[in-house]
Parts: structure tokens; C-alpha cells; sequence
């Protein structure tokens, strides 16, 4: 107990804490419940036994006797009130504390001292506003951008009263910002903002939803007026991102209210789309598929919720009476799935995003998870910072790459060799975990002699990759107590994609480093609901809950609770799709939320295969590349326009609550579908997505125990096998759902796509998502208002490339016309582009080499020349 | 603090790189910033930060060239080429001085200021400070300066014949050792704190930023006897078991450092540093506030020499955040000869400069009197002059009008004298002169990192009145974070006290 202010109360933190436990606010401005503490403002001066101290660094201790109001205190608040007023001008929550304390600025003259430094204002960048004449230095934006982004925007410059914040120079716009906002949310003087809180409207409304930017599944709080959002934050308790957002998340919300949105449906007429009415729309659509029934397929999206990705597969599969649905997981972590469910049984993430705190070496593969999961880098960022060790394995020395103990900066297409290699080391020295082996693996016998051949020396040449390094990350992997690893695209998007993932699993396998906390394997998912569209059956052989179609008592349980049967042959995958549309035996297709025209590989073939189909029906925000396109499209809604769940990366269900109305005559996706299965004969009685999901409990088992109202918060992480179940956090804790855990042995297939010259690997930038469709449509553009071609320096220089020229990217299979970066991140050999703008046409260039168990195609890997135009 | 965890990672990874290092040996921003993996921003903040990364000529302005032609000096040379300041070059008994690279140029004796200056004729005729600091002892035996007297024999590092650790701790703690460079700290109670903290490995740092004006003891011992320096940290090792030392010396003391590296050299040569423990020089780059400890430990990390927040005090969380001792160099030069004798150390080192006919270092018994001191080893004022004041332990310290110059010179008696250096002021200098100055030297070396001084200091500058400079020494006091702005006020207290409203005219 300490007597705080004449009373006893119980120690606890620091005497700031304490005080504020105990229900007496003081104004401490340099302090913030995410940093570390500072104690630079010395506004939370109390007294302790007689001594003056700040309260924010004075630890409580049992028997202090703590006075917060005295008159020597008052009086000293006011002072320094009066001094803080002579070198700034704060607004916000210091100002008001100031005024509290009787500071009104006459003492020393308001702005005495002020120097000309610090009356810098800058208008760079597009969100962020710096104005440094409101700065009292407390330094949070400083410890904001260290401690929770890892970024190191800030410093202070000069010396004493010629401090100042500073970026290094020059305008703001030109600092390595990477515009996450966390310094916005830190200042509590007004000093740094952003153009949201700029604006006078005030938010009538707070809600809690799902970003829908990425598998990370942040957690925002939207301000919004009745038909604007004004602002978004991270909600600070939140399991997924506790309060940290991204520049996508936080700022790029602006596309919900473009212009160019959707507002009614169009119809082709004469070649060109024209406004119709729904009824019009939904007529002509159950006209047509009635006509093309058997030989219909069906697009769903993982950037749709939950309950739409369901009614979707639902109504191809029972209502159109084929499988042949499929969604954009295919493109990217199918063989995630794949591969884990034949590792390890299950094929989705072993951990929380929690556990990467909890481990001690991070070993991040084909990922850029600063850029394409900005929160869960960041977090990643914080573990390394606070002493986890880090290796990267990646073609491209990314931002992680820069902060490692270990870079195995590899050849685009040699994971197998690479996987094979680390897998070699664990056994050749020592460092398997042969007590975890014998209890719960299978196939080692076979195995352990098999990979005793794939020396880090024996593939030296055609990873790229020093043998000692190689031997170096297995070290660290293999000696780690609580090795963690987590994996991108660049692992499964090959030719070789789904038998990569499960060479990782090996590892985890082997070391027995897997179902403990800060210990598995966890693939970062590419859009916000690649998890949940998976979970939901939008996959060929998949019903909702991964169960198998072919497996007649799986399909008699979904037929009793549909009233209809589900058809028995597993259907076609999404680039089987495409070629089957070519051939002319898909004739119908429906695409609910993606662009396949901009984002699927070899562009010119996807082309070709929408342009063959008789009837095409997108369902959009924009009109699309794909929706340009289509003969008949349906205006959706934004994630901020429609209630519903997201499944995030680490298996969490999260809710999606409506914010706006959709515009115009625009409706929530899940609504639409309902109205097209009424159309097409089979009427809905769901009222709303909540009823969606009962029913989603009621057929897969993983879900039984999840409803709306358990979903409230953090959400429900699945298994959630009943209704008092509290989901689950680790899978693989005791058993493998299948038994024991399989060792894969994998030969080295190169890839048909690597040729002898260039090879190009495409991937995302921070500022853009995925087409672009929304973040092209937002200020984003001003960040990054192109894709850019990165290439190294000394194949630039071969081919006369500088630094801002323009050139084209050929193929065999097309074309794509980009700026050049000429940067040493890349490799020598390696070319990186991103396809997040149209005009690029990136997938011009892509081939058709496709991952041998999933169909994923091969986005890594293209044979490649470049020249300047 | 993050950004520390960062940049300790970095070093660890870069064999502990040093930002100050590489900025002070005239690397840019940016190599800077990729040899360290510093963000450039850091770099750039670590540069504005130090007054010595720009290296321009400085004339001296401490209290002793302050009020002894500093600024005739300044004009003079700016005739011909522009000078910056430089506080202090510890060179305050042949004041002025001034500094250009790794030379100091000093009135030589005999000389006034004026005449000095006036004998140049075309071009500065400036010559090289070497020669030796001016010593005495009024203690017997001497033990600060028991090597340094005429006579004596320099000890190496190599015949200092230490005890074990626990005899080492029990002799400094029987004696009360207690730290000299101002804070007065019992020392066997810090070791004895380092030494229980938890940690995977502890440091010793040896504090040579003996930034306080009028203070040049500590740049005697580090030039003169290094070795004895070396031998008390040789012996805090022992204490606390540590593998690494550092001595941090301050940037404006150039020779010092080429000493103390050879002393180094000498002692790995014959085995007695390297195997067990080993000792690194670090420079100082230009900031006061790198004598208070916790600033001291982020310059030797290659940061902004920033005060931190106490607790965590260095002695569990300091140097990379291990375990960490520092100590000034004077009291780690007094260990060995206390460890071996097991005697009672009560002396002090003295460094008398300003109005007085024999400047230098005087050791006295701890509570001699200060008329004492400066009667019989100062010889006292210098002909036709008569003392107003003396200033005692810098800037921070404490002034004493002639009538107390009876004060004994003692922790107790004149709580806040420091590190003792005694600046003596003749009657041609103002008490606001005394107040302005030292006003100037808070706003200059202020760190900026609480609010209290920051701007505390700034309004200082602008010389308030009475009842808002009272107001600003009670706030600066109580409410600055380190002992630098709570220091600020004393001397200026003691003005008030002693002269009222002369402060303010």
C-alpha cells in the first residue's frame, strides 16, 4: 500500500499508475500506456516523501507516502505551463491541461523562445499534417515510431531550447515514413495530425469492424456521419493488431464514396453495359444460366465475407448443380492448405499472430510482411527489436531482410533445393528432436537417408546461396527454443508451391517445432478472407468445413440440411476453369469480387477464355478490368456497406459490421446472392448474415460452436467444435488430426518457366492492394502512383537502363511497361514487379506454369528480358 | 527505449561501431547511418547534438578564460580566421586558451592577456600549451597526487600488487570512500549494487568528462598518470567481475586520450590488460551533460549524450544495459593505494585558476579551509587585485563571497562544491556578470530532454527579474530530470543570498 494523497491505496506500476488506478488524473504528456516512458515534459511532478518526482518514472513502492496537489506543486504546474507557452503553442489535451493549471503565457511571453526551426508546418504528404510550432517535444511521436512501427522516422535535433523533432531533412514526404499513423494517435498536441482529423464533420457514429486489406484482420473503430466515414482507428484491446493499423487501413478508406463506385446495375446492350434495374439484371441472369446449365462456374472472392463465400458455393453447387467453383485462394495459398493438411492434417496456421512475441527466432520465407501484412511486420519488427533472433529467406533483401541475424537471399524457384538443404543440416548435425520424431512423425526411416544427400554444398549452385549461410540459418533454427516460422507467396505461388510448404513443414517436423506457444508455422494470408473462402467450400473438391466432396456421407450431411443434393465429381479449379471456358465447355461464368483480367498470370489467356464464354457476371465495387468485360454487373458492397465475418490468417472469425449504406442502388453482396438464388429458383430465408452463419454451424464441424453472439470482440479462432468451446489458439498442441505428422521427401523439379536469362517475381507494394480497385481510388496514389520494375544495378547498366527510365518487361507469353528502379535490394538476375495498375498489365507477362498439386499458379518465376523504351 | 535495442544490436553485430566515432572522424550522415544501421535521422540527431562534430578553432570560454580575456582572445583571432566556443579546455590556470584539432594554445606565464595578445604583430603568435600543470600538496601523504609530485615514481599498471575482490570492496568501504567527481556517492555501496545485479555481463566505465570550468584534475591524472587510473578500474573489476572497461574522455582533452591509449598499449604488452579484463578509450565529443552518468553511458553507445530517468540506475541497467559502475577518474586513481594501505584517503584534489598568483591542483585534507588553500598554495590574490567571490565546483557548484572563504572545504560543509574546482573573481568582475555567465553556459550545454531546463535555461538567458528568476530556480530544481538542471540553481542561489539585487543590476 502507498498513501497516496492522504489515503492508502495499493501499489501498483509505477506512482502514475497507481494514481491513476486509484482514480487521480494527472496530466503526464510525454506518457502513453504503449511506450516506454520518457519523462521528458515533467508535467506528472508529485511529491514523494517531500521529494519532488515524476510520477511516470518513479516506481511505487509499498510505504510511500505520495501528495499530488500541494501549493509548491500548483505553483510549479503553472510554470511550467508559462514555459511550455513560451516555446510552443500545443492545442489538444495540453493545451486544456495548461489552461487547467492557470498558464496562460503572460509570464515569459507567449512564443518567446521559439525558434525558427519550429515553426515548420509541412503539407508533403498526403494524410500526415506537421506542424512543429505546436510540439512541446514529449517525444511520443519519437517512441510511437520506434517502438510499436520499428520505423525510426523521428530523431531530435540540436541541442537544448534549439531541439526540435526532426526526419532527417527535408520535407516530411521524403522520410522513410510508412504513413501507419501510429505518431498521429501518440501526439497529444496537435502538433502532428492527419487530414481525417483535419476535418470539421463529426462522427455520429463509432463502429467496430474488420479491415479488409489483408489476412491480418486489424481490428478498426470507423467514425463515421451519416454518409461519410471520417476516420478510422485501431481498436486498442484488439487480439489481431492491438490498435496499430497500416496506411491501408487507416487511411485508404476514401474509394468507399468514389464516384466511380457501382451504383446500379449495367447490362450489355449493343456492346456497351447501360444501367438497368435489379429485377431486369436477375431476370436476364436466371434466363441465361437456366440456358447454360452444366456448363456454369462460379468465382467467388476472398475479399467477400464469410456467410457470401458459403451461399455462393452453396448455390453452385446445390442450386446450379456443379463444383466447379472455386475462389482467388487458388492464386495464392492453396498450397498452403494442401500442403499443411497433408504435413500436418490441418491446413491453415498453427499459432496466433500473439506467438510471434513468444518466439525466439523468426524465420520469415517468401514474405515481405512489412509491406503485404504491415501490422504483423511491425509486430515482427518489435519481437526482433526486443531480441528474437530473425532469418529471411527471400529473392529480395527486403525491410526485414535489412535487420537479420541470417538473409538467404535465393534464386526465384530453387525453394526445394533451399528447403532441402536446411532439412539436411538439422539431421546432419544433430539438431532433430528424435523424442518428438518417434512419438508423433512418420516416415523418418525413409526419409533421414533421403535428405542426408541434399547437402547445403550439393545445391549451393543452383540456390545462390553460400552453404555456410545455409548451415548458419538451420543453426539458428534448429537451436532456437521457440523457432517460428512464417511464409508468403513466395513459398507457394511455384511450380513446386504446395511441395515447398510441406518441406517447411518438415523442418518444424524435425525439430519437433510445432503446437507450443511461440513455436509453428503460419502462412501470412494474402487478402483479408483467403482463410475464411477456403473454410466456406468455395473450392472444387471442398465443402464448407474441408469436407471432402467425394465423400458421399460428407455430401449426404450438407443435401439433409439443404434439401438438395450436392453434386459427387470434385469440380474444375479456377485456371482449369479458364481453359475449359477456351474449350468452350464453360460457356456461363459468374465472378463475385476479383479482377482475373488484371491479377490472374498470362493475362492474354485469361482474356481470351472471358471473351469465349457466352454470359459473364461480375459482381463489383468498380467496373474492373474483368467487369469492362462482363455481359451483365451487379453493383456489391464495400466491407464497410454489409454485416458479416472475415476469417484472418491466424484462423480467427472476426465480425464486419455495416457502417454506411450502400450507394445508390448498390447492395451487400450476401443480399444479392440470396436474390439470385430466388432468381435462379432456390429462395433463401436469411434474414441477415448472423442467420447465415447458424447455419454454417449446423453443417461444419470446426464451426459448430460459433454464432454472432459469441462473436462479439476478439472473435472465435477455429476448431470451435461446440457452443461453450473457447476456440482455439495452437493446433497440433498433443496429436495430429491424422495421426502422426508426415515427413514429405521432394526431389527438385526446376520449374518450365525459369529460363537462362532474366527471371521476373511480381508481388505487392505497401501503399496498394492487390488490383488496386479500392487503394488506386484513395490518396494512395499519391505515395505511389505506379508499379515500378526494380532490377539491379549491373543488369541495368548492361542494358543501358538508368535509374526512372521507362521499360518493357517480355516474355514469351506478352508484355508489361514500368518505370525502372535500379536498386541493390534486388538480386543481379532477378527483376521484381508489382500489378496493382492496369495500365502496367504485369500478368501480360506471366505464364501458365502452375503448382503441381493445387493448380496455383507460378507468379514467382517468369523467364524474362527487359529493355528500354 | 527502443531505439537503444536497436542501435546495441547493431553494435554488438558491428563490433560495437560507434556513430560519435565515425561523425567525429569526418564520416557523412550517410556511411554513418549504414555502417551503424542507424536510421539517418538518428545520425543526423546524433550530429546536432555534439558541439565538436563541426571541428572549427574554439576559443575557450569557461569561467577561468571567461572572466580571463576569452573574449579579447576571441577578437582577436576572429580578425583573422572565425572561432567557435569550447567549454572548458581545462587549461584555466594559464587562461585564456583556446583550441584548434588536437592543440591547445594557452597564455604562456609571465603574460597578461593583453600583453599576450598585443606581442603577435602580423598573425597570432600562438604556441603550444605543454607545459606541466602546476601541483602541491598541503596533505600528507599526498595520495591523488602521490605519483605525479617531483620525485615521485610513476607506478604501471603492472606493479600495483591489488588484493582480491571481496578485500578490495571491504578496504574502499572501511575508509567510506565516497566518488569525487561531485556526487559524493559512497563507492563501496555502488560496486557492492553492480556487483548483486543480475546480468550476463558488467562494465566499468571510468568518467573523464570533466566538463565542470575550473576543474583539471582529472586531465592531470589521465595525462600523467593513466596507469593509476587503469589500476582502480582494474580493481572495480575485480569487485564486480567485469570483462570490459571503457574510460569516456571528454573531446576537449585531446592529449589525454593519446596517454591513456598508450598506457593501454603498454599494459597489454605485458599481459596485464587483455587476458582478464580489457579497457577501451571512448572520446567525448563536445556536450557538459555527458558528465552526468546516464548521458555518459548513451554517448559511449554512440547516441545523443541525453540524461535518463533514474531508476533504472546504471549499476543495474547501464551500459548496453548491463550492470555498469562509473566512476570518476580521480576516485578510481585513490582505489589502489586505499586497497593496498587499507588507509583512510581523506584528501581532495584542488584546482585553483582565475584571480589568484599561484593557480594549479592542491591536494588538501578534506575539510581545510578554503582561505587556507588559497593562502598557502595559491599564494593569494595576484598582486593589486582583491578578491569579490569564488566559484567552487563549476557551473552547478557553489560561490562563496571573500567574507566565507573561511568554509572548510568538505561534503558537508559546502554541500555541492563538486568536483572542486575553484574559480577565484576579482572585484573588476560584476556579480551579474558571474550570474549572465553562467546563465549562458545552462542555456548552452542544457540537453534539451525535459522540458524544465530546456526552457528553463532559455529564459534564464534572457535575464529575468527577480521574482520570475526565483520562480524559474524553484522549477528548474524540483522539476528537471537530471542533476543538471536541479544543479543549476545553487550558485545562483548563493548570489542572491550573498548579493541581493547586485545579481540584477
Amino acid at each position: 500500500m502507498i498513501i497516496l494523497d492522504g489515503r492508502p491505496v495499493p501499489a501498483r506500476g509505477s506512482v502514475l499508475d497507481t494514481c491513476r488506478a486509484a482514480g487521480i488524473e494527472l496530466d503526464a504528456f510525454c506518457h502513453d500506456d504503449r511506450l516506454s516512458e520518457g519523462g521528458h515534459c515533467r508535467a506528472c511532478l508529485v511529491e514523494v516523501e517531500g521529494r519532488c518526482m515524476a510520477a511516470c518514472t518513479t516506481p511505487a513502492r509499498d510505504g510511500m507516502t505520495v501528495v499530488t496537489v500541494s501549493e509548491r506543486l500548483l505553483a510549479y504546474r503553472r510554470d511550467l505551463g508559462d514555459l511550455m507557452l513560451a516555446e510552443s503553442r500545443p492545442s489538444g489535451a495540453v493545451i486544456d491541461a495548461l489552461a487547467r493549471w492557470g498558464a496562460g503565457g503572460t509570464r515569459y511571453g507567449a512564443g518567446s523562445i521559439t525558434t525558427p526551426e519550429r515553426v515548420t508546418v509541412d503539407h508533403s504528404h498526403p494524410y500526415l499534417r506537421l506542424d512543429l510550432s505546436r510540439c512541446i517535444l514529449c517525444r511520443r511521436c519519437v517512441r510511437a515510431c520506434d517502438e510499436i512501427q520499428g520505423q525510426f522516422v523521428y530523431a531530435i535535433e540540436g541541442r537544448g531550447s534549439s531541439s526540435r523533432l526532426a526526419w532527417g531533412g527535408g520535407p516530411f514526404m521524403d522520410s522513410p515514413c510508412v504513413s501507419c499513423g501510429a505518431c498521429v494517435t501518440a501526439c497529444p498536441t496537435g502538433a502532428i495530425t492527419d487530414t481525417d482529423r483535419e476535418r470539421p464533420d463529426v462522427a455520429t457514429k463509432t463502429v467496430r469492424t474488420t479491415c479488409s486489406y489483408c489476412g491480418v484482420g486489424c481490428q478498426l473503430e470507423v467514425h463515421a456521419s451519416a454518409n461519410a466515414i471520417l476516420r478510422i482507428d485501431g481498436v486498442p484491446e484488439a487480439a489481431a493488431n492491438q490498435g496499430h493499423l497500416c496506411v491501408k487501413g487507416r487511411y485508404a478508406h476514401a474509394f468507399a464514396r468514389h464516384p466511380d463506385r457501382l451504383t446500379a446495375p449495367l447490362v450489355r446492350r449493343d456492346g456497351a453495359l447501360v444501367e438497368t434495374s435489379w429485377d431486369e439484371a436477375l431476370a436476364l441472369i436466371a434466363r441465361e444460366f437456366a440456358r447454360l446449365r452444366g456448363s456454369l462456374a462460379g468465382l467467388s472472392s476472398s475479399r467477400c465475407t464469410n456467410e457470401e463465400n458459403y451461399l455462393f458455393q452453396k448455390w453452385f453447387r446445390a442450386g446450379l448443380g456443379t463444383n466447379d467453383v472455386d475462389c482467388c485462394a487458388r492464386v495464392c495459398h492453396a498450397p498452403s492448405a494442401a500442403g499443411m493438411r497433408e504435413a500436418f492434417g490441418t491446413g491453415a496456421a498453427t499459432n496466433s499472430l500473439d506467438d510471434i512475441e513468444r518466439a525466439d527466432l523468426l524465420m520469415v520465407v517468401g514474405a515481405n510482411v512489412t509491406v503485404a501484412h504491415p501490422v504483423t511486420g511491425a509486430r515482427i519488427k518489435r519481437a526482433v527489436l526486443r531480441g528474437a533472433r530473425l532469418v529471411v529467406v527471400d529473392p529480395r533483401r527486403t525491410e526485414l531482410a535489412d535487420m537479420t541475424d541470417v538473409h538467404l537471399q535465393l534464386r526465384p524457384g530453387a525453394n526445394v533445393p533451399l528447403f532441402n538443404a536446411l532439412a539436411c543440416v538439422l539431421v546432419e548435425e544433430g539438431l532433430v528432436d528424435r523424442e518428438f520424431i518417434a512419438r508423433r512423425v512418420a516416415g523418418w526411416e525413409d526419409y533421414e537417408a533421403f535428405i542426408r544427400a541434399h547437402t547445403p554444398e550439393r545445391w549451393e549452385g543452383a540456390t545462390g546461396v553460400a552453404a555456410e549461410r545455409v548451415r548458419a540459418a538451420a543453426r539458428l533454427y534448429g537451436r532456437a527454443e521457440r523457432p517460428m516460422m512464417v511464409h508468403g507467396l513466395g513459398v507457394t505461388e511455384h511450380y513446386q508451391g504446395s511441395e515447398s510448404v510441406m518441406l517447411l513443414c518438415n523442418l518444424a517436423l524435425l525439430t519437433g517445432a510445432v503446437g507450443r506457444p511461440g513455436v509453428g508455422i503460419n502462412p501470412l494470408r494474402g487478402q483479408n478472407n483467403v482463410q475464411g473462402s477456403a473454410d466456406m467450400g468455395c473450392q472444387p473438391d471442398l465443402l464448407a468445413g474441408y469436407q471432402r466432396v467425394d465423400d458421399s456421407a460428407a455430401r449426404e450431411r450438407f443435401a439433409r440440411a439443404w434439401g438438395r443434393p450436392v453434386p459427387e465429381a470434385p469440380g474444375r479449379r479456377l485456371p482449369e476453369m479458364l481453359d475449359a471456358a477456351r474449350a468452350g465447355a464453360i460457356r456461363g461464368l459468374f465472378i463475385l469480387g476479383e479482377d482475373i483480367a488484371q491479377t490472374d498470370p498470362d493475362s492474354g489467356r485469361t482474356r481470351k477464355a472471358l471473351a469465349a464464354l457466352e454470359f459473364l457476371v461480375v459482381q463489383e465495387l468498380f467496373l474492373s478490368e474483368t467487369a469492362r468485360l462482363a455481359h451483365v454487373v451487379l453493383p456489391g458492397a464495400s466491407f464497410l456497406e454489409k454485416d458479416g465475418t472475415f476469417t484472418n490468417g491466424e484462423r480467427r472469425i472476426q465480425r464486419v459490421r455495416r457502417v454506411l449504406d450502400p450507394p445508390g442502388q448498390a447492395r451487400p453482396d450476401w443480399d444479392i446472392l440470396c436474390a439470385l438464388m430466388a432468381a435462379t429458383g432456390w429462395p433463401q430465408r436469411f434474414e441477415n448474415p448472423g442467420a447465415i452463419m447458424d447455419e454454417i454451424a449446423r453443417v461444419a464441424p470446426d464451426f459448430c460452436g460459433v454464432s454472432y453472439a459469441r462473436l462479439e470482440g476478439d472473435g472465435l479462432q477455429w476448431p470451435v467444435p461446440t457452443a461453450d468451446h473457447p476456440g482455439t489458439a495452437i493446433l497440433h498442441a498433443e496429436s495430429f488430426p491424422h495421426g502422426r505428422g508426415k515427413l514429405t521427401r521432394v526431389d527438385y523439379a526446376p520449374s518450365p518457366g525459369l529460363g537462362p536469362g532474366l527471371t521476373l517475381t511480381t508481388g505487392r507494394v505497401l501503399e496498394h492492394y492487390n488490383a488496386g480497385t479500392m487503394t488506386r481510388r484513395t490518396p494512395n496514389v499519391i505515395l505511389v502512383g505506379a508499379d515500378a520494375l526494380e532490377i539491379h544495378p549491373r543488369d541495368a547498366a548492361a542494358r543501358g537502363i538508368a535509374d526512372g527510365d521507362r521499360v518493357a518487361v517480355t516474355s514469351v507469353h506478352g508484355e508489361a511497361r514500368a518505370v525502372a528502379r535500379v536498386t541493390e535490394r534486388i538480386a543481379p538476375g532477378v527483376l521484381f514487379l508489382s500489378f496493382h495498375f492496369p495500365e502496367t498489365t504485369t500478368n501480360a507477362v506471366t505464364g501458365d506454369v502452375r503448382d503441381r498439386v493445387t493448380g496455383c499458379p507460378e507468379y514467382k518465376v517468369t523467364a524474362v528480358d527487359v529493355r528500354r523504351l | 527505449m527502443r531505439l537503444l535495442e536497436w542501435a546495441r544490436r547493431h553494435a554488438r553485430a558491428n563490433g560495437w561501431g560507434n556513430a560519435v566515432a565515425r561523425l567525429a572522424s569526418g564520416e557523412s550522415d550517410d556511411a554513418v547511418a549504414r555502417a551503424t544501421g542507424l536510421p539517418r535521422a538518428t545520425v543526423v540527431g546524433i550530429r546536432s547534438f555534439y558541439d565538436q562534430l563541426a571541428p572549427q578553432p574554439s576559443v575557450c570560454d569557461g569561467t577561468a578564460c571567461h572572466f580571463g580575456g576569452a573574449a579579447r582572445l576571441a577578437d582577436a583571432l576572429d580578425e583573422h580566421a572565425p572561432t567557435g566556443r569550447v567549454r572548458c579546455l581545462g587549461h584555466c590556470y594559464a587562461a585564456p586558451a583556446f583550441r584548434s584539432g588536437d592543440r591547445v594554445f594557452a597564455r604562456p606565464a609571465g603574460e597578461t592577456p593583453e600583453s599576450w595578445i598585443a606581442g603577435w604583430g602580423e598573425g597570432p603568435a600562438l604556441q603550444e600549451d605543454i607545459a606541466p600543470i602546476p601541483r602541491l600538496s598541503l596533505a600528507t601523504p599526498p595520495v591523488v597526487l602521490r605519483n605525479l609530485l617531483p620525485g615521485a615514481r610513476r607506478t604501471r599498471l603492472g606493479e600495483y600488487h591489488l588484493p582480491s575482490g571481496v578485500e578490495i570492496l571491504d578496504a574502499i568501504g572501511a575508509v567510506q570512500l565516497r566518488g569525487r567527481g561531485g556526487a559524493a556517492f559512497p563507492t563501496a555501496a555502488k560496486w557492492r549494487a553492480a556487483r548483486d545485479a543480475p546480468g550476463p555481463e558488467r562494465f566499468v566505465v571510468a568518467n573523464g568528462d570533466e566538463g565542470d570550468p575550473g576543474s583539471y584534475v582529472d586531465r592531470l591524472l589521465l595525462e600523467e598518470d593513466p596507469h593509476a587510473v587503469l589500476a582502480g578500474m582494474l580493481a572495480c573489476a575485480r569487485v564486480i567481475d567485469a570483462r570490459r572497461g571503457f574510460v569516456y574522455i571528454r573531446g576537449e582533452y585531446p592529449r589525454a586520450r593519446a596517454t591513456v591509449e598508450g598506457a593501454i598499449r603498454e599494459a597489454r604488452a605485458t599481459g596485464h590488460l587483455g587476458a582478464h579484463f580489457d579497457v577501451a578509450v571512448v572520446s567525448g565529443a563536445g556536450a557538459y551533460v555527458c558528465g552526468e552518468e546516464t548521458a555518459l553511458l548513451r554517448s559511449i553507445e554512440g547516441l545523443r549524450g541525453e540524461a535518463q530517468p533514474r531508476p533504472p540506475y546504471p549499476t543495474e541497467r547501464g551500459l548496453h544495459g548491463r550492470p555498469t559502475v562509473v566512476q570518476n577518474v580521480e576516485t578510481l586513481a585513490v582505489v589502489p593505494w586505499i586497497a593496498r594501505t587499507g588507509r583512510r584517503g581523506g584528501s581532495k584534489a584542488i584546482c585553483l585558476s582565475g584571480a589568484i598568483a599561484r593557480p594549479g591542483v592542491v591536494e588538501v585534507a578534506l575539510g581545510t579551509p578554503l582561505a587556507r588553500v588559497l593562502e598557502e598554495a595559491g599564494g593569494g590574490p595576484p598582486t593589486g587585485r582583491r578578491w569579490r567571490m569564488a566559484l567552487v565546483g563549476g557551473p552547478m557548484g557553489r560561490v562563496l563571497p571573500r567574507s566565507r572563504f573561511d568554509t572548510p572545504l568538505s561534503y558537508e560543509a559546502l554541500p555541492g562544491m563538486g568536483h572542486a574546482g575553484v574559480v577565484l573573481l576579482d572585484e573588476t568582475v560584476p556579480v551579474r556578470a558571474l550570474a549572465e555567465h553562467l546563465f549562458a553556459f545552462a542555456a548552452a550545454e542544457s540537453c534539451g530532454a525535459c522540458a524544465p531546463c530546456r526552457i528553463g535555461t532559455a529564459q534564464l538567458r534572457r535575464m529575468p527579474d527577480r521574482p520570475r528568476l526565483e520562480r524559474l530556480l524553484d522549477t528548474l530544481e524540483i522539476g528537471s530530470l537530471c542533476g543538471f538542471g536541479q544543479g543549476v540553481p545553487r550558485p545562483i542561489r548563493d548570489l542572491i543570498e550573498h548579493f541581493g539585487d547586485e545579481v540584477f543590476a
